[in-house]
């Protein structure tokens, strides 16, 4: 295992996230990701502590996602003859309401929660944590003997505290898969990093210009986001297979808050849309970007543990103040406190090309949004942008053609109220990652 | 589900692509929205969607995303009991700003979808000198436009107006800035069996359209009746173009201030606010662009020249041109009204002239393209958590610029370009800044052209 992250960090330390963010030239083929997952046998596969080894990356990564998700969370490193990538897996719950909103809105603050926690265990899986910790024991023992009899009181108290913080920039990563268990109320999200994932959105948002009818990249995408899910949150590198261009997707979510007077639910669609839309632009800014992650946990434990065979009243004097139980006393006290802190910040210009759309969810509930970003769609932009700056200029100018109420109901949790499936299943092209 | 969520989005990709950019064979991007409701406002709505998507597209936004999320559990177990309080708390921020100007464009008639009233936006295609016009200033457009009967407005006095708003947004363009802000929070605090959850958002958008023009002359070449009284007409207009774009006073309304102040002795005061008023510019002492006139005279043995500069500037000391004459032009005979004889020359010849007005519109050109007049904006200290977080998200406001700040007493004084006016500076900050809870409870109050207060 050793080897492996030692291997890995030799990589990464070079091409993964931290600004400014360089890629090397992988040996990296595009046949490396043409063979098929699905027929790799357990012999094809190992895993091995962290890491999970595979002749190829698809399978590799069907082996990890399935072991985070029977962990929960954490994070698995990829190897692959001729390369290496990471995956790392966020878990939060949320909690079902009679409000149908309020079930909705936990659910994605779930998502959102976990794919903080998988953007967490991708930093700290780069550079480690600074952690300081403190521990401390207390020992007291107080014996009475006496010519016939020998008594004693003992109190052990422990205390141990930790804190941790990452902190550090990162790009070049995807979603690879969501996950919402509705049975246990949780959701997942799992991200990765690749060779072809960091060096792709590099190279989509360089200068390379593909002539390529940008009409036609919406549609090709169009065809390969079909084969997966739209999530609620992260992004995803898809190649269109005509040119061969790399194009970006982000993915933006909210919620379709339910009202029962159509004006104001009209309304609340389009907020709902623009929210979306929004946090897909912030995604976006994210992937191609870069963005800063910031995670600080502590904890602190203390537990006091002690028998007592006698207590001793203070109003007695010194000979008769000791009382000898009749039964040993014992005392257990043990208090735990965790704290986990979350920052993750997207800050930034997009650049010109970036197209939005937005849409509904089959149920209705949800508006996503995808802001795609390719070379062609960013080299239109330009040129468009340079033909109305060009207009400014002096002499340029061209003729064109052309009231009662009640109070507001407060309700508790409720583990049987509606709570539809949310997204779930596969976001990314195990095959193309 | 989603994926066939997913057949959805492909579906209404082909039934008239709403909601985003497309560009066609020509490279003409376009971008079609739609507004719930009927009339007008509908259609601005709509349209103004399109412009922001269209905005977006040539120039990305800028955009920042805050996320956090803090757990805090305590657990408590003796030998005979347990107990656990559990307290999640999440916010996020989000602030997104753009502002792009000279946006020319045609909008389409506007068509009826279900309960939407939708428009169809193009970005025009420059062609230079295209089209019958009258030499570079005026240029002539056919527009077509639609009214209704509405209030004390006949149907055709709007479609006039229709066509009128059109015909400037063609020739033009329009200056667009938009802010959308949102912030949510989610507090989740269980202490055993009791549990209580807060969720709340607040969602703001300002978005501002400008566009003035100047309508020369224009006539009516058909008209046709609408259903419910409607009216389409088609019109030739002729519209003051590039010409209307160079005058100081279309300049100073794109800069935000409508005046601007001279300071000069007599006899230069008059002659430059009588320059000022040729060329449609007001004058206001208040003004935050200063016009300041410098003169002196030199000796020739028994003649006298004049030595006269002006310069443009601003409240904050910042030189935006300058202009000098030419001394060796004239020198006149030492005597009572030398001075003023010499200024009335310099300033009357058409060589001297040219070479002002030149100067002085250079001087507003550079204001816009700097990004505008500078404003401060006066917060009091107590209501600034993060100084650094403030300045990252003035920076992200649609249109501001040159950020920068210093305390004076009890007070932030943060200084910022902005090319509109200070009222609509004003209100994006409001906007913008309601998330951060700076402004809770708090007003921004226009002191003057250049002054903002945060009370």
């Amino acid at each position: 295992m050793q080897y492996f992250r030692t291997a890995f960090l030799g990589i990464f330390a070079l091409s993964l996230c931290f600004t400014p963010c360089i890629v090397l030239a992988q040996a990296f083929g595009l046949s490396d990701m043409m063979s098929d997952a699905d027929s790799a046998t357990s012999d094809d596969v190992s895993s091995s502590g962290e890491v999970v080894v595979a002749e190829s990356m698809g399978a590799a990564a069907q082996q990890a996602h399935a072991l985070l998700i029977a962990e929960g969370s954490g994070v698995r490193l990829l190897a692959v003859g001729s390369g290496t990538g990471i995956m790392a897996t966020g878990q939060s719950g949320y909690r079902t309401y009679d409000n149908i909103n309020a079930t909705l809105l936990s659910k994605r603050a779930a998502f959102q929660r976990a794919g903080m926690q998988a953007k967490r265990f991708l930093v700290e899986n780069f550079q480690g944590p600074d952690i300081a910790c403190e521990a401390m024991t207390d020992d007291f023992l107080q014996a009475v003997d006496t010519a016939s009899e020998s008594v004693a009181n003992q109190v052990s108290i422990d205390e141990e505290g930790c804190q941790s913080a990452i902190r550090g920039a990162l790009s070049g990563f995807v979603t690879y898969q969501v996950d919402d268990d509705v049975e246990n109320k949780t959701v997942s999200v799992s991200l990765i990093s690749t060779p072809r994932t960091r060096e792709g959105i590099t190279a989509s948002s360089g200068a390379l210009v593909v002539s390529t009818e940008p009409a036609e990249v919406f549609n090709s995408i169009l065809a390969d986001l079909a084969s997966g899910v739209t999530p609620p949150v992260g992004a995803r590198l898809i190649v269109n297979p005509v040119s061969g261009e790399n194009v970006t997707v982000a993915f933006g979510s909210a919620i379709r808050r339910q009202n029962s007077n159509p004006n104001i639910r009209r309304r609340l669609v389009q907020a709902a849309d623009d929210q979306a839309r929004m946090r897909s632009q912030a995604a976006l800014i994210g992937v191609l970007q870069g963005e800063d992650v910031y995670w600080s946990g502590s904890f602190d434990e203390s537990q006091v543990e002690g028998s007592a065979q006698f207590e001793v009243d203070p109003s007695l004097e010194a000979e008769e103040a000791i009382q000898v139980l009749n039964e040993e006393k014992s005392t257990f006290l043990s208090t735990l406190s965790t704290q986990d802190e979350y920052r993750v910040v997207q800050a930034g210009q997009l650049p010109p090309g970036v197209n939005t759309r937005t849409f509904a969810s089959e149920d209705g509930y949800w508006s996503f949004a995808v802001s795609v970003f390719s070379p062609s769609l960013n080299a239109e932009a330009v040129r468009a942008a340079n033909e109305m700056r060009a207009a400014r200029e002096p002499g340029s100018v061209g003729a064109v053609t052309g009231p009662s109420g009640r109070a507001l109901e407060y309700g508790g949790p409720n583990d049987d109220a509606e709570n539809p499936q949310g997204p779930s299943g596969r976001v990314s092209d195990k095959e193309k990652i | 589900m989603i994926r066939l969520a997913f057949g959805l989005f492909i579906a209404l990709l082909h039934v008239g692509a709403v909601g985003q950019v497309s560009i066609d064979a020509n490279g003409t991007v376009s971008s079609t929205q739609c507004q719930y409701g009927r009339g007008q406002i509908a259609v601005g709505g709509a349209r103004d969607r399109a412009l922001s998507e269209i905005a977006d597209f040539l120039q990305g936004p800028r955009l920042i995303q805050e996320l956090e999320a803090e757990d805090v559990l305590e657990a408590t177990d003796s030998s005979g009991s347990s107990a656990a309080t559990l307290l999640q708390e999440q916010r996020s921020f989000l602030l997104r700003g753009n502002s792009v100007d000279s946006l020319r464009f045609n909008v389409s008639p506007p068509w009826i979808q279900g309960n939407d009233t939708c428009v169809r936006v193009d970005l025009l295609p420059v062609v230079p000198d295209a089209g019958p016009s009258q030499g570079d200033v005026l240029v002539r457009v056919e527009v077509i436009g639609q009214g209704y009967p509405s209030g004390e407005q006949t149907a055709l006095e709007r479609a006039e107006a229709d066509a009128l708003r059109r015909a400037v947004s063609q020739v033009v363009g329009t200056w667009l800035s938009e802010q959308r802000a949102e912030s949510s929070a989610l507090s989740l605090a269980i202490e055993n069996d009791s549990e209580q959850t807060v969720m709340s958002d607040l969602m703001t958008h300002h978005l501002v359209s400008r566009s003035t023009g100047y309508v020369s002359d224009w006539t009516l070449l058909e008209r046709k009746a609408l259903e419910n009284g409607g009216v389409e007409i088609l019109i030739s207009a002729q519209v003051d173009g590039t010409q209307l774009r160079e005058q100081g006073q279309s300049l100073l309304a794109e800069l935000g201030s409508p005046r601007v102040s001279v300071i000069a002795d007599p006899p230069l005061d008059a002659l430059l606010l009588e320059w000022l008023s040729a060329e449609r510019i007001s004058t206001d002492a208040n003004a935050p662009l200063k016009i300041r006139a410098l003169s002196n005279l030199r000796e020739y043995g028994s003649n006298r020249r004049m030595d006269l500069s002006i310069e443009v500037t601003d409240n904050f000391g910042n030189l935006y041109g300058a202009w000098r004459n030419t001394p060796s032009l004239i020198a006149l005979p030492d005597g009572p009204n030398v001075y003023q004889d010499l200024a009335e020359v310099h300033l009357s010849t058409e060589k001297q002239k040219a070479s002002l007005s030149a100067a002085l519109r250079g001087a507003f050109m550079k204001v816009l393209g700097q990004g505008g007049l500078v404003r401060e904006v006066q917060i009091p200290l107590e209501q600034v958590d993060d100084s650094v977080r403030l300045m990252t998200i003035l920076s992200m406001i649609g249109g501001v610029s040159d950020v920068n700040h210093a305390t004076v007493g009890d007070r932030m004084s943060v200084q910022m370009r902005y090319p509109g006016p200070t009222a609509e500076l004003a209100s994006a900050l409001q906007a913008s800044l309601a998330h951060v809870g700076l402004t809770t409870g708090s007003r921004f109050l226009v002191i003057s052209d250049s002054l903002i207060q945060v009370q």
